[in-house]
Order: C-alpha cells, then structure tokens, then sequence
C-alpha cells in the first residue's frame, strides 16, 4: 500500500481515493508504485465531466504515479478552490473574465448545445438518415424561450418549417436550473444573434440566465430527462448528453430564412474551425456560415500560470499537454469534438512556452 | 437466640480513576450539547460575514424583491419565499393528520404484533434518502399530477408536465409523514401509563382515554413533532429542486411552477461569481435560518403557554 511523503500536506486525499490510486496502479501494469506519488485535483464545469474522468483514466496508465481527480462542482466553484489553493485546475465552458488570480484558459475539446425536442406526430418529409427534426431560427428561438411563442401550431414555428405537419400541443421550454455553460452558450447566442437583427431580448445572457416560463431542471440528465417525457417539451441539452440519451434533436439556423444544420460532428467541427482565436478568451464569438452549427464552443481548463510546485507543475503540465494530444482522440468516442489541430498545436504550444514555475516552462522541469 | 450483628458489606475503597472518568465524561457531554448550538451561531456568523455587501445596501432588499436575475445583476428572492411557505403549508396539512393517526395507532390501539412490524417499518420509511423520494416523485406524482391536471381539460402553462408547487407540497408530505410519525409516538408513549389507568379506572373508553389522559399531556410534544417536519420542509432541497419547476416567477396558484429557496440555493451556490450574487444567495440563507429559528421560538412559547394551565391542574 502506499504510504509515505507527498507533494504536499494534502488534506484532501482520502483513504479510499489512496485505495482507489494504489488499486489504478496494480491495474495499470507498473506494479505498486514506489512510495513517491502526486495528486492533483480538478474541479469544475460539469459539462465536460465524462470527458475529464476518461482523460483521468487514461492518463494513469502513461504517468502512474500521478494520481488525478477531477470534480464537477460548477465553474465557479471550480475556480474559487483553484483560488483558495484547494484545487490544482479547473474547467469551465465559459471563459472567465475577470480572475483574482493570473490564470491560464486552455481549450481542451468542442463542446456544442442541442435543442432536443418531443414531438409526438410531428409528420412531413425527413432529411435521409436522420430523426424528423425542427428547423429553428434566432427569433423563434427566442420567442420559445421567451415565452411568446406558446403553441407548436403557432404560425411562427410553422414559418421556419414549411411542409412539416406540426402537433396541436403547448410549447414547455425547459431551461436548466443550475448554472451551466449550456445556459451560457445557449443564451450568448439568442443576445448576440437578436443584437445583431435589432430585436430586443428579455433574457440577460449568462451561466444562470433567468428564463421567464417553461420549467427548469437540473443538469444535463435533468433537461433530457424532462425532455424525453413531456409532450412539447424542447430544451437545450449538451450534444454528448443529448445523443446518449436518443433524443431527437433541431437543425439550428445562425440567420432567419437560412436551412440551418444539425448537431452532427461535421457541422460542430466545421463552426469551431471557423473561430479566428480560440486563445483570445475575450475575443467575442462570430457567426458560424450556413452548414455550421450555431451553438458550438470550446471547453476550457484553467491553471493558475505560475505554480511554485516544480513537481505538481510538471505532473500538470504534462497531463494538460497530453490531453491536447493524444487526449484529443478520446473526444469524439465520448460524443464531443476534438480541437481543430491546428488549435491543438497553439495550444501544446501555449502550455510549454506561458506555464511555468519559478518562471522556467514548467513541461521543461524534471 | 443473640441476633446476629449486621456486618455491612465491605465497600472498596473510593477510587480516583473512576471520578476522572466521570470528570472527563462530564466535559466531553457537555462539549457535545453546547457544539449544535455553536455550529449553528458559526453558519449564522459566516452567513452574516458572506450577505454583508447585500445586508448593507438594503436590509430586507433581497427579501421583498420578485425579481431574480442574476446575469442583470437583480436579487428579488419573494417568490421564492412564497414557493418555500406554500409547498411547507400544503405539506404539513396533508402529512400532519396522516402522521399524528398513524402514531396514535401506533402508540395506543395496535394489538402488540402489528406494532412490532408497524414500527420497523416506520424507521425504515423514515431513513429513505431524499433523492429516492426525488425520482419516485419523478416517476410517480409528476405524471399523475400533468394526468388529472389534463383530463381537468387545462393545458399549457398549468403544471406543465406535473411541475408545479402541489406536486412539491404532496411529495414533501409523503416525506414528512415518517418524520412527524415517528416523533409523535415516542411523545405519546412516553405519557405516563398510570394516566391511561386513572381512565379506564374511571370507565373511560378507548376514545376517551386518548382524549383525557393522552393528548392533554402531549400536546407540547406533538407540536413539536410536527415543528420537526416543518424544519425538514423548509430545508428540503434536493426534492425540491427536482420537481417545483424551476421557476423563478411568483407563483400564480398551487398548479403553477415555481421555486423554493432552499431548492435556489442549491442551484445557483455553484455558479455564483458575482461578490453580489453570492451575497444574495448568502442573505437569502440567512433569511431561512431566522425564520426556521422563529418558528422554533414562537412554537415553544406558545407549547409552554398552553402546557402550563393544564400541568397547574394536575397538581391541584
């Protein structure tokens, strides 16, 4: 078993998370490892959650001695226990702006948000090879989730899908409760896109924007459970989560009158390679061309740029480094998007010139 | 015949370690009676430190407010109240003649074999985690709710899906039952038996001991029973947060979606980076931990007042 000195006074290592380490190690191949050991904890969105556990597992069998754990606690929680130096990283899907701390954003998947819909004899002709699906527009989006448009048989919904046979139910937009990046995502959108159609929006953009009808539920799994039950629900659901849950999902137009694109890889690969500058978190984001999906973006970790540690700086550096390389393989079998290489290559780049530690890189300490 | 001498029995002599044993027993309970009331002092200082920002501009600003926004920067947490107060009323008025029944069956008319099995049962109810009751409710109440609701022939916004305050207050019922169950027949158990005695002595009936010699004396008691479930009402958030509906409006009626604060505080504790939202958050916990300590107080004073006549009678 392990035991002996660590990286640090950890208080937070529990004996089952040493259990659960030495255990990883034995599987992983390496024997019980020897007694010096690391542990690193994230903590943060819970949008890229499956992601950063898969990471975390695969991680273990390159670096057993690291021993990494990642939390979905929320963003900004995520952030105040990097702060508080209780949290070694964290993730977020909304880039933050202002920080106490001097901090590092770095993209490490595509993430985009689907609207899932139920619609119960919803009839017309379906695009080959995929679900029968809605075409929604910025402003009848808006006007769902703003509470406008109230009816599938609205003249609206019926303006954006010519020829498809709509159900006579109400409309229940489902919103998630707690904060999300979706919400950010999702609600960034409709304020950018009506801003841009000079229409007014009565929903302030943001991780806990407030929706004024529908219902809210909790998570991911929450909005699709919700979704998935409910006669005339449509809601905004991660795609990864909305897959896995086989729900059928909307064609999202950037422009009204335009087709508008699915949530299929191709289409959230082709919006992210459009980002001029995914490095530039305060850069805004642009519109995406027809054939693009919409509601596409980048999930970032965040470090702090100095860590005094020369151990925990490296073990974290190469684990991040990893992620942007071969990490990038796993996104796509977990449902997301991996980086456009081209991003991926800045971004390796970015981690072995701007993180360091005592002011050298730290990928470079031994 | 001489009678034999007593000879007490040899007592060993007083030995220190004992009485240090007793010392240290005495501080270590004493420590562990007075920690809640500190931890609670603790969260209402830290509460008080975080909400200071949002204390300080407007007292009760957060608390009258019926706007919630907090990406425009707006905390109004009323409706929240409001959904808190009305799904802990419908609660408690379902829960509590189901509760005090079923511990006044327990505690006085079970033939001794039910009771057995009956209280097992109970504690057993009683230690279900609020997440099962979450999806049972999920799975259960919600749809019956949208159902009757349905076939009522309302539609759209009346709880869509079965979200609304009702379906909150029924499954925190269904949760209270246990609760306010269990803690009502330990009351009336613990009455003394020879009151029941002096009744039947008196040609009493079952009915009628319950009402003369039972229930007078524990009233106090029941009351705070049923004070048990009310601060397990207001502090239920995981339920809460899965099936009122998230909705951030004032509620227009029982059938509408609303919110409660517990449930609000769950959610949006996480994501709060703003120094004023989380001093909102931090005084809206402040708000429910007063009032959950006033309805404490109030309740006692008014069990004493109304416990005191009764006992003074007794004596006499």
């Amino acid at each position: 078993m392990r035991a002996g000195p660590r990286g640090r006074g950890d208080a937070g290592l529990s004996r089952r998370a040493l259990l659960e380490g030495a255990l990883a190690t034995c599987l992983g191949g390496a024997g019980c490892a020897p007694p010096e050991g690391l542990s690193l904890r994230g903590a943060g969105a819970t949008l890229p959650y499956p992601l950063y556990a898969r990471w975390i597992a695969l991680h273990a069998r390159v670096a057993p001695r690291v021993h990494l754990d990642y939390q979905g606690v929320g963003s900004a929680s995520g952030l105040r226990q990097v702060q508080l130096g209780m949290a070694d990283f964290a993730a977020t899907d909304a880039p933050l702006r202002a920080t106490l701390l001097d901090v590092l954003h770095i993209p490490t998947a595509v993430v985009a948000v689907a609207l899932a819909h139920d619609l119960p004899g919803l009839t017309g002709l379906s695009p080959l090879g995929s679900p029968l699906g809605l075409r929604l527009g910025p402003r009848l989006l808006a006007g769902i989730f703003e509470g406008r448009v109230r009816s599938w048989r609205d003249a609206a919904v019926a303006a954006d899908n010519p020829g498809l046979g709509l159900p006579d139910l109400p409309i229940v937009p489902v919103h998630r409760s707690d904060g999300s990046g979706a919400t950010m995502i999702f609600s960034e959108w409709l304020a950018r896109t009506a801003a841009r159609d000079g229409r007014t929006l009565a929903i302030a953009p943001g991780m806990l924007a407030r929706f004024p009808s529908g219902v809210g539920a909790r998570g991911n799994d929450g909005v699709a459970r919700v979704v998935a039950r409910l006669p005339g629900a449509i809601g905004y659901v991660e795609v990864a989560h909305a897959r896995r849950a086989d729900l059928v999902t909307a064609a999202v137009s950037e422009r009204e009158g335009e087709g508008g694109a699915a949530p299929e890889p191709a289409a959230i690969a082709a919006a992210a390679s459009e980002v001029a500058d995914a490095l530039d978190v305060q850069a805004r984001r642009q519109e995406v061309s027809p054939g693009a999906y919409p509601l596409t973006t980048f999930t970032y970790l965040v470090v702090p740029r100095e860590i005094p540690d020369r151990g925990r700086a490296a073990a974290l550096a190469r684990f991040v480094h990893w992620i942007l390389g071969p990490g990038q393989a796993e996104c796509e079998r977990l449902g997301y998007q991996p980086l456009p290489p081209a991003l991926a290559a800045r971004a390796r780049e970015l981690v072995a010139r701007d993180l360091l530690s005592s002011g050298s890189p730290a990928l470079r300490v031994d | 015949m001489a009678p034999r001498s007593f000879r007490p029995p040899r007592l060993a002599p007083p030995r220190r370690r004992p009485r240090r044993v007793d010392d240290l027993l005495g501080i270590a309970s004493a420590t562990s009676a007075w920690v809640p009331g500190l931890v609670v002092l603790f969260a209402g200082v830290v509460a008080t430190t975080l909400a200071w920002p949002s204390l300080r501009a407007a007292p009760l600003g957060v608390l009258w407010g019926d706007v919630w926004d907090p990406a425009a920067g707006r905390f109004g947490a009323w409706p929240m109240f409001v959904g808190t107060a009305v799904t802990t009323s419908v609660a408690l008025l379902l829960a509590a003649p189901v509760a005090l029944g079923a511990a006044l069956y327990l505690a006085e008319l079970a033939p001794v074999q039910a009771r057995r099995g009956l209280d097992v049962l109970l504690d057993l109810v009683s230690a279900v985690p609020s997440v099962v009751w979450g999806l049972f409710a999920l799975d259960v109440v919600l749809p019956v709710v949208d159902r009757t609701f349905r076939r009522m022939g309302s539609g759209g916004d009346v709880a869509p899906g079965g979200f609304s305050l009702l379906s909150g207050g029924i499954v925190l019922a269904a949760m209270l039952v246990p609760t306010i169950a269990s803690a009502s027949r330990e009351v009336l158990r613990a009455v003394p038996t020879a009151y029941r005695e002096a009744a039947i002595a008196l040609g009493a009936t079952r009915w009628e001991v319950v009402r003369i010699a039972v229930l007078p004396s524990a009233w106090g008691g029941l009351l705070g029973a049923l004070l048990l479930g009310v601060g397990r009402a207001l502090g239920e958030a995981t339920v809460m947060a899965m099936i009122l509906g998230a909705r951030l409006d004032a509620p227009r009626g029982l059938a509408s979606p609303g919110y409660s604060v517990a449930a609000l505080l769950l959610d949006q504790v996480g994501e709060a980076t703003a120094v004023a939202h989380l001093a909102a958050l931090a005084h809206v916990t402040l708000a429910l931990l007063v009032v959950s300590i006033g309805v404490h107080v109030a309740a006692r004073l008014l069990v004493d007042r109304a416990v005191e006549p009764r006992s003074a009678r007794v004596t006499t």
